[in-house]
């Protein structure tokens, strides 16, 4: 099911911008909640991303998925603000899974071990193409 | 934004030394800005994919710190010196408390892994300066 597939009422879509990041958040009727990113998650972004998982956590959400897929990059400010969403989901007896990891923010997580705490799924590598 | 860009014989008179300086707006929103030149620059020394990510990362780290404390409406400056294989960047803002950023952060710690060298200095007028040198094929620290 797509989520333009949900009633209107049964999820919420909220786009908050810090440009060049935009986060765009969704909660489940399942108190399942997604938060999407495209930019560069570095101190402007930061802080929108934050609140992104202070609303979600804020309204039930039990879970929460990452979905770094539209992301090139990603600083300590970012990575700061992902350990901030662990502990917040943590606190709670939730869990939290980092997707669509890209290049170099899997190369970020690896270096300071982070991927060694936080649940982490690599971006789908897309298909040769045929000859 | 203002650059300009000069380009000397080094000292040993073996290569080519060219400088680049980079001057933007103390505001987080143009270190997209720094990241690019900073790629452009690394590229040019051949560094390789993951050794010009190091660098992003870590000048986008050592101007974050400054941005912390620096003076509203200030000016950032990074100055780009490329000699042989390797990239010296210092980075340098003014800024309200004149303090080194702390060394005991994760910020920190992500900078050291990546950048190689790495020192911060403040002069009397509370510009502070962070400066990182990089080598090719140097490769990240692990932490």
């Amino acid at each position: 099911m797509s989520l333009d597939d949900l009633p209107p009422d049964d999820v919420d879509h909220t786009s908050v911008s810090a440009r060049p990041c935009v986060v765009h958040i969704t909660l489940e009727p399942d108190l399942g909640g997604t938060v999407s990113v495209r930019g560069d998650m570095d101190m402007t972004a930061a802080p929108v991303f934050r609140q992104a998982v202070d609303r979600l956590v804020d309204e039930g959400a039990r879970s929460l998925r990452i979905d770094l897929s539209g992301v090139s990059f990603i600083d300590s400010s970012g990575l700061g603000s992902l350990v901030y969403g662990y502990r917040r989901l943590r606190d709670r007896d939730g869990d939290i899974v980092v997707c669509g990891v890209g290049p170099q923010p899997a190369r970020v997580l690896r270096i300071t071990h982070l991927d060694r705490i936080l649940s982490v799924e690599a971006a789908a590598v897309p298909a040769a193409p045929r000859r | 934004m203002s650059q300009r860009s000069a380009h000397t014989a080094d000292e040993a008179g073996t290569g080519q030394r060219d400088f680049v300086e980079v001057r933007l707006p103390a505001e987080g929103a143009y270190l997209s800005v720094l990241r690019t030149a900073t790629a452009g620059l690394a590229a040019r020394l051949d560094f390789t994919l993951d050794e010009i990510e190091d660098l992003r990362i870590a000048v986008d780290e050592a101007c974050a710190m400054l941005l912390d404390q620096a003076v509203a409406g200030g000016v950032l400056s990074c100055v780009f010196n490329l000699v042989g294989d390797a990239l010296h960047v210092t980075v340098s803002a003014p800024t309200t408390d004149g303090r080194t950023p702390a060394r005991d952060t994760f910020a920190w710690t992500v900078l050291s892994a990546l950048a190689g060298e790495v020192d911060a200095t403040v002069n009397e007028d509370k510009v502070v300066s962070i400066s990182l040198h990089k080598k090719r094929g140097g490769g990240p620290e692990q932490t």
